[in-house]
């Protein structure tokens, strides 16, 4: 679960992670970890999760062990966890969806970059197919807020004729597109309604498209030759 | 110290090649919406193509990425890059180089005319701009401008068999608007015609925007037509 949220640097909405399970892309267990973890919870106990997470790096486990937590004890109805910023997480109500914000530090996100790669090469491909569907799914929203058109010259992915139009033979396309037609619902929220409500969440999901950008694992999935070693 | 190595097959690679296609031009998209900053836009642009160099993929999709991004940037060097004409006019010029060098790896045809299609439209809307912005050198400006529209792109557009629609009503907008600007040139009833196909094609596709635009040409053609008798 940790790894799984610490692979978005911007972190997730509690959203995100329910369209996630309904389209397959993880297990429904996640709201019962994230309870058990934030739930009445003292730091004691949270900082034996984290301990457990890996015995090999003395360092970072030093500075996990601090606890930096501050408000907390706020439960959110939904998901019966508390909010406030704890050392590993940060989790803060998002008022207008009606749901949480779960955002990794900068420090676990080094770390499980760095020792956990073979995991996170392994959810890369789940990750990225989310962030594709929640791309369209906001390039969709934005049509249909009317709150940006296509110019004469445009060229961009607004753009569905022609050259622009995506690949009949696109996997993607075929696999959720098609016939389908997966979107991320949440964005259909009649409480988005704004160009200020649609772009609030692109800002939290910004430094998740950007990170789509991370080479590290996306190379050695178009390499000649398709292998990846980590020393 | 950890070993472990992770195989790929030949679906992942092109699964995810399909995949990052979508999801980087929709995020460099979506960026270009939110962001509203030409420079910023561009430099993310650019940053996918160097990308896109590191994966050493040859091949038509990659090339045909790589064209597209490179239609983006002049997408943003053309309408956003108004004050210094000379400076979007060296950029545009950079970019077209790079397409048709990238053009050679593209195997289907029909993609090259589609292609060379975009590079024409774009050049006739850069004119049509410094023209407006008055840069142009005029009546010769005007003349260029309809003869790259109707010589070249409805030229190209006739070979093409399918989703022609939208690009036959952007070349019948972009002529309206060239028409406005130079009340000499008078309209045909063929590009009054064409507005109005186009016209249609825009509200059927929700480009509302361009829908807008088609009517007010209509409009603005019809009252030079009557205050000229």
């Amino acid at each position: 679960m940790i790894m799984k949220l610490g692979v978005f640097p911007g972190g997730l909405l509690s959203l995100d992670l329910k369209e996630m399970v309904k389209h397959d892309f993880i297990s429904d267990d996640w709201k019962d970890a994230l309870t058990s973890l934030f739930t009445k919870e003292t730091e004691q106990s949270l900082k034996l999760k984290v301990y457990s997470v890996s015995d090999s790096v003395t360092a970072d486990r030093r500075r996990l062990r601090t606890p930096v937590r501050r408000s907390t004890l706020q439960l959110i109805d939904s998901l019966q966890i508390s909010t406030g910023d704890f050392f590993w997480i940060q989790i803060n109500k998002i008022l207008s969806l009606n749901g949480v914000l779960l955002k990794p530090t900068e420090a676990v996100i080094e770390f499980l970059m760095r020792e956990f790669q073979k995991e996170i090469q392994e959810f890369e491909l789940t990750r990225l197919n989310y962030l594709t569907l929640l791309s369209l799914s906001f390039l969709r929203k934005i049509e249909n807020l009317s709150i940006y058109h296509e110019k004469i010259l445009e060229n961009s992915a607004v753009c569905k004729h022609g050259l622009w139009a995506i690949a009949e033979d696109n996997s993607f396309y075929q696999k959720f597109i098609k016939e389908k037609a997966i979107m991320v619902s949440y964005l259909d929220n009649s409480s988005i309604k704004t160009a200020k409500d649609i772009q609030n969440i692109y800002n939290i999901h910004e430094s998740n498209f950007l990170s789509s950008l991370r080479l590290t694992f996306i190379k050695p999935m178009i390499a000649n030759t398709g292998i990846l070693t980590f020393c | 110290m950890t070993h472990f190595a992770i195989q790929f097959n030949k679906e992942t690679r092109k699964e995810t090649l399909d995949m990052i296609e979508i999801l980087w031009f929709s995020t460099l998209t979506i960026y270009k919406i939110f962001r509203k900053n030409a420079e910023a836009v561009i430099s993310l642009a650019s940053k996918m193509l160097g990308l896109l160099n590191e994966f050493d993929v040859k091949g038509s999709q990659v090339a045909l990425f790589k064209i597209k991004l490179r239609l983006f940037i002049i997408g943003i060097i053309v309408k956003q890059r108004r004050g210094d004409i000379s400076h979007a006019e060296n950029e545009f010029k950079s970019e077209v180089k790079l397409i048709h060098e990238l053009k050679s790896e593209i195997a289907e045809p029909d993609t090259i005319q589609r292609i060379t299609f975009e590079l024409e439209f774009a050049k006739a809307y850069l004119l049509y701009r410094q023209k407006k912005d008055r840069h142009g050198e005029g009546q010769k400006r005007f003349q260029e401008i309809v003869k790259i529209l109707k010589d070249s792109c409805d030229k190209i557009l006739g070979t093409l068999h399918y989703q022609t629609d939208i690009d036959r009503a952007k070349v019948a907008l972009l002529l309206s608007k060239v028409h406005i600007l130079n009340p000499k040139e008078t309209t045909d009833t063929i590009l009054k015609e064409r507005l109005f196909s186009g016209l249609k094609q825009f509200q059927r596709s929700t480009n509302l925007k361009l829908a807008l635009e088609t009517s007010y040409s209509i409009g603005y053609l019809h009252y030079q037509y009557i205050t000229r008798f």
